[in-house]
């Protein structure tokens, strides 16, 4: 196992290379630049190329690559071009924000979505199976921003109860949380539902053939173990994902998150931020995914890596 | 069995859903087509209305009278905000502090104002008053002389005099300093310490906009500019001290109690930076916060039902227009195309429709809150009959195809606006192709060959030189427009050092541009803004700068 | 065979009323508008705005009200049922079908391969929608060809770590050695023995990933790639509606309705079509 970590690690170095390079080149293949966003909208052609000159831009993209790659190799992201700070230091300060709310979300999707899950298995058809199935299934469907929008008309203008926007107090939480849960309830929901439903109908099967005691429960782990691979995934996907940040949520929320900060990045063409927030997407997915397999061999011991 | 369950809560949710949407407050906006000799009366009884019947008698028009009925009783009393605090959000995402390198509109407009002072500033007639010059007066041609006030202190401590004045000028051109205004001081060749509280100002050539352009260079200190971290950590001499900025979260200021212009009325300032406008508009309207900008023009009556908040409707100095490219070959060279396409475009109804009264049609090609702006353009109609005579008359009776850039965004109801635009054009057979494009990739079009753009200029000081000369100017017009009369003129413009000569200047240089027609002139914008009651004193202006320090909090 | 399939639907409640629901929509979208016979496109500047038919200001001409141009809701609902219906159907399927076929690459042959593709993948999930459109953009121009590809190269992964996951956890199954100890391809044995096990979650992947895939048609529209306006979708009816949803909820609340009812209907089917692929419960029902 140690050995297959070791090799998984510098995977994770590799692929961050990789990224750091495709980043790097898409970001000045994409139409529009940050020189056109610095200067202002008058400005004559000839100081819009005094300021890629100033900003170095104009230089050969290996050249450009080389510098950022050296400055990485010192722990130095780069200097955003807007806010003239390091990189590292402003997605620092925005990342706390990101992970507490897809802390909690992710939290309360697991502890509510597999409960229900397991319900709508078993008693598939009930009242409370039924409701909670579509109201997922609409949830799951629910455009972000139409859900957050409307908490926040019913909740906070409506009815007083929570704050509109921020991170200022505990119960900014509550909506923003909200928003992130209900389309991720589906998921969860779903996944364990047919979990279970498999699991169920091995022990049908085990039952109607009636089989020894000791081989059913050995195969009834080795289902659960089976069925438990695909929610696992899903979730910690889901979960992935939320570190990253969801940018709708947090546009319309006003919250101070990583979301935010790069599709920001990416729009005013802040190279060096842009960069570091991929980087950083980039890092934690491949740590997650790395942390999923991993899970793999836990859950499941016949998952094997050579 | 399962089936009729399944079906029922299908039922249900679908019933809540709808619900819940209409639980969404929503002024109901009873709008009566009134037309010849038709008496329509109707008398809403709810809460809180406005009724009001109207007779028309008139043959061919169509009155509309609106009732608004708030569905949902107005926002919950809101706690009141602390008494010496003013909390502000504000649409754009602040970039950076540093009081002389941002061209945003919140940095220009409100950031810079609070932190720093300028040498000259703007009252309300946009005349000049002094700032951190007590006065002024040109030495000659080519030189002007500032006698700065003493016994100002930055908020550091360190002493304003004319050594500061020195270096932020040039701290401001240096183009090690990436300043996106650098272009104010373009014309400014030197700046040279006289005394302590004289400084002297050489131009290259006679600059009459120097004033106007002083009225946005921020006066930064020696030693404190020159750190690291003065974008994060800004130092001035303006009425705010800088607190704390957490980016894209708040910004706090407090007062200074020692500014220059008399201490502000209250301790401190917190901008919040909201981009969703839904969210803005909660905001201010369970009092969380006390001003916004951006009130989409659809939220203003219900905003005015409100009754702890006031809105403000103000013109500002921003202009919209479809700019052509004049530099190849191309039905819209010829000027008879493009009055066309002006006068295919009912812009009133554009104005008074989507944009909902907020801001005008545009009467020429800048802003009609500005000074030189000639008020005696004679406007075009909207005539399609016209229109289509026109364009056959220039040889396109089928009219033509062409697209139109815009920068998705970034002008109010852009979308819309164009959309409808490419509709009236489709009447007289202009085929337009409206091409919404993100902000970063629309700009860019601009400097290259295009069809049509649309885009507006926010003329921060006010002034005709920053309004006409760049555009219209054959080295730098980006539509490449050339009219040796407009070069005659704006030169004369830019070197006359006489405020009253040079406005006369521009109104001359608007009347020809107006009869060319190189940019389709469609509406001024205007701002409006949702204050709460209990800020005094204080409204928007159409420079968008935003002064608090005369502002105060009453509960 | 008709026979075969009654059979398959009575009694399996999910799939007939997720089937049921899907005809209703399709039919809706495709016939609805040869039958009404109304202009998505045509505008009325005066009537901008008008609520639904049976709120104070509504007219019965414009059941469901008019959106910001003053264009009728119901066409434009319609119309954009197509184009969104048609396009999430397409893209999910184009997603899913390279995304399985990967992953039972990586899962069933290991090593290399499935580090290398893995690694591949995670670097795609990670990486913002927002730059390859812009990317796509530059190259393919704007347009369809660029937002298929858009959504084909963002939604594989996740089908394709699905996969592999559930083949991993299979791969050493007896079932799979037995075959294999009786000489069955490689090919064969991926075909007849694995994908069986892995269809039914890739069955509801597909309906969980089909609404997100409407929804990102607006947001690739707002960079200039996919549908433009003034061709409706409800993808860039649901933008154009954001910004009104406090003060003129039915532009953003209906297709968001219709959204969620296709959707509904297409997890239902696949909660139903689930337990007809389901290879336990097949052998149960033979």
């Amino acid at each position: 196992m140690s050995l297959y970590l070791v090799r998984r690690l510098m995977q994770l170095f590799v692929a961050l290379l990789g990224m750091s390079i495709i980043v790097f080149v898409a970001m000045r293949v994409a139409p529009g630049d940050p020189a056109e966003r610095m200067v202002s909208p008058l400005a004559t052609d000839q100081e819009l190329q005094q300021m890629r000159e100033a900003l170095g831009l104009n230089k050969p993209i290996y050249e450009q690559y080389a510098t950022f790659l050296r400055g990485v190799l010192h722990g130095n992201l780069g200097k955003s071009l807007f806010y003239n700070e390091s990189v590292l230091t402003i997605v620092l300060e925005r990342l706390p924000a990101t992970l507490q709310l897809a802390l909690i979300s992710m939290t309360v999707v697991v502890a509510v979505g597999i409960p229900l899950g397991i319900y709508s298995a078993t008693h598939g058809g009930s009242w409370l199976d039924i409701i909670a199935r579509m109201m997922a299934y609409i949830g799951q469907a629910m455009p972000s921003f139409w859900l957050a929008i409307v908490l926040i008309l019913v909740f906070s203008v409506g009815l007083g109860i929570f704050p509109t926007f921020g991170r200022r107090s505990l119960s900014c939480f509550v909506l923003p949380s909200i928003s992130l849960i209900l389309p991720r309830l589906a998921r969860v929901m779903r996944f364990v539902r047919s979990a279970v439903l498999e699991v169920m109908h091995e022990d049908y099967v085990r039952t109607a053939r009636a089989k020894g005691l000791l081989e059913r429960s050995v195969l009834y782990r080795h289902t659960v173990r089976n069925a438990l691979i695909p929610v696992v995934t899903d979730t910690w996907l889901q979960f992935a994902w939320l570190l990253g940040g969801s940018m709708i949520v947090e546009v319309v929320f006003a919250w101070p998150g990583i979301g935010a900060l790069t599709i920001n990045a990416i729009y005013s063409r802040d190279y060096p931020l842009a960069e570091g927030c991929v980087m950083l997407l980039a890092l934690i997915f491949l740590l997650a995914n790395l942390l999923m397999d991993l899970s793999y061999a836990a859950i499941d011991p016949r998952v094997r890596y050579r | 069995m399962k089936g009729k369950k399944l079906l029922v809560a299908v039922a249900l949710l679908g019933l809540v859903v709808t619900v819940i949407s209409c639980v969404v407050p929503t002024p109901e906006v009873i709008e009566k087509e009134v037309v010849v000799e038709k008496l329509v009366v109707e008398t809403v009884v709810v809460e809180k209305e406005v009724v009001v019947e109207k007779e028309v008698v008139e043959t061919v028009v169509v009155e509309k009278e609106v009732v608004v009925t708030p569905t949902v009783a107005p926002t919950p009393a809101a706690p009141a905000g602390p008494a010496d605090t003013l909390r502000i959000a504000l649409r754009e995402t602040l970039l950076s502090l540093d009081p002389q390198k941002e061209f945003q509109i919140v940095s220009l407009g409100f950031t810079n104002k609070a932190f720093a002072d300028c040498l000259v500033n703007y009252d309300d007639e946009y005349n000049f008053v002094p700032g951190l010059a007590v006065s002024w007066r040109t030495v000659d041609d080519l030189t002007w002389e500032f006698k700065l006030r003493e016994g100002v202190k930055f908020h550091n401590g360190e002493p304003f005099n004319a050594e500061a004045v020195k270096h932020s000028f040039e701290r401001l051109v240096d183009p090690d300093y990436k300043a996106g205004s650098a272009f104010l001081l373009a014309g400014v060749e030197s700046v040279e310490v006289k005394d302590e509280y004289t400084v002297l100002v050489h131009t290259k050539e006679p600059f009459g906009a120097l004033l106007p352009n002083l009225t946005l260079v921020s006066i930064v200190p020696i030693e404190a500019s020159q750190r690291d971290d003065f974008a994060t950590n800004p130092v001035g001499t303006g009425p705010f001290r800088f607190v704390e900025w957490r980016k894209g979260e708040r910004l706090v200021m407090e007062a200074n109690p020692e500014y220059w212009g008399g201490a502000p009325k209250f301790k401190r300032v917190i901008y919040y930076p909201i981009a969703e406008d839904a969210t803005r508009m909660a905001a201010v309207r369970t009092g969380e916060v006390d001003i916004a900008d951006g009130v989409p023009p659809e939220e203003i009556r219900s905003l005015e039902a409100e009754p702890h908040l006031d809105v403000f409707k103000t013109a500002s100095n921003d202009n919209i227009c479809i700019r052509t490219y004049l530099g190849e070959e191309a039905p819209w060279t010829d000027p008879r195309v493009r009055k066309a396409m002006m006068m295919a475009i009912d812009r009133e109804a554009i104005v008074n429709e989507i944009l909902q009264g907020v801001g005008a049609v545009a009467r020429s090609v800048l802003s009609s809150a500005l000074p030189v702006f000639n008020p005696n353009l004679e406007p075009y109609p909207y005539d399609p009959g016209r229109a289509k005579a026109l364009l056959a008359e220039a040889g396109y009776p089928d009219g033509f195809s062409a697209n139109l850039v815009v920068p998705s965004g970034f002008y109010p109801k852009d979308a819309e606006i164009t959309q409808a635009i490419a509709a009236y054009l489709q009447q007289i057979g202009v085929s337009l192709e409206v091409r919404l494009m993100e902000q970063s990739s629309a700009w860019p079009l601009r400097r290259v060959p295009y069809d049509f753009f649309y885009s507006g200029a926010a003329i921060i000081n006010m002034d005709g030189d920053m309004a006409l000369y760049r555009d219209y100017m054959p080295e730098t017009s980006r539509e490449k427009y050339n009219n040796p009369e407009v070069v005659r003129l704006l030169n004369a413009a830019r070197s006359s050092l006489d405020q009253d000569e040079r406005r006369e200047l521009y109104r001359q240089v608007q009347a020809v541009i107006w009869e060319d027609l190189p940019n389709i002139a469609i509406h001024d914008v205007g701002d409006v803004w949702a204050v709460n009651k209990r800020v005094k004193n204080w409204r928007p202006r159409p420079d968008k700068t935003v002064i608090l320090k005369d502002a105060f909090v009453e509960d | 065979m008709m026979a075969r399939i009654i059979g398959v639907m009575r009694g399996n409640f999910s799939l007939v009323s997720g089937t049921t629901i899907l005809v209703i929509v399709l039919s809706t979208v495709v016939f609805g508008p040869l039958i009404l016979r109304s202009d998505p496109l045509s505008q009325d500047l005066v009537a901008r705005l008008r609520p639904p038919a049976w709120a104070a200001g509504g007219t019965s001409d414009r059941l469901l009200g008019t959106d910001a141009l003053g264009r009728d809701m119901v066409s434009r609902l319609m119309y954009g049922g197509r184009v969104s219906v048609a396009l999430g159907v397409v893209a999910v399927t184009s997603a899913g079908l390279v995304g399985l076929a990967i992953g039972l690459m990586a899962g069933y042959f290991g090593g290399a391969m499935d580090d290398v593709i893995m690694r591949i993948a995670e670097i795609q999930m990670a990486f913002p929608l927002l730059v390859l459109a812009l990317i796509l953009m530059a190259v393919f121009g704007p347009g369809i060809v660029s937002m298929f590809v858009a959504f084909t190269i963002s939604g594989w992964p996740i089908f394709a770590k699905i996969t592999r996951g559930i083949v991993l956890s299979i791969r050493h199954q007896e079932f799979i050695e037995a075959a294999r100890a009786i000489g069955c391809g490689n090919i064969r044995l991926i075909i007849r023995h694995v994908l069986p096990n892995v269809l039914p979650y890739i069955v509801i992947l597909t309906a969980l990933q089909l609404s997100g895939m409407i929804l990102t048609e607006a947001g690739l529209s707002f960079v200039g790639i996919g549908i433009q306006p003034p061709t409706p979708s409800w993808g860039n009816m649901l933008g154009e509606g954001r910004a009104y949803l406090s003060n003129a909820w039915w532009l953003a609340t209906f297709p968001g309705i219709a959204l969620m009812i296709t959707v509904l209907g297409a997890n239902l089917l696949s909660d139903g079509l689930q337990v007809v692929l389901d290879p336990r419960a097949r052998r149960r029902i033979r």
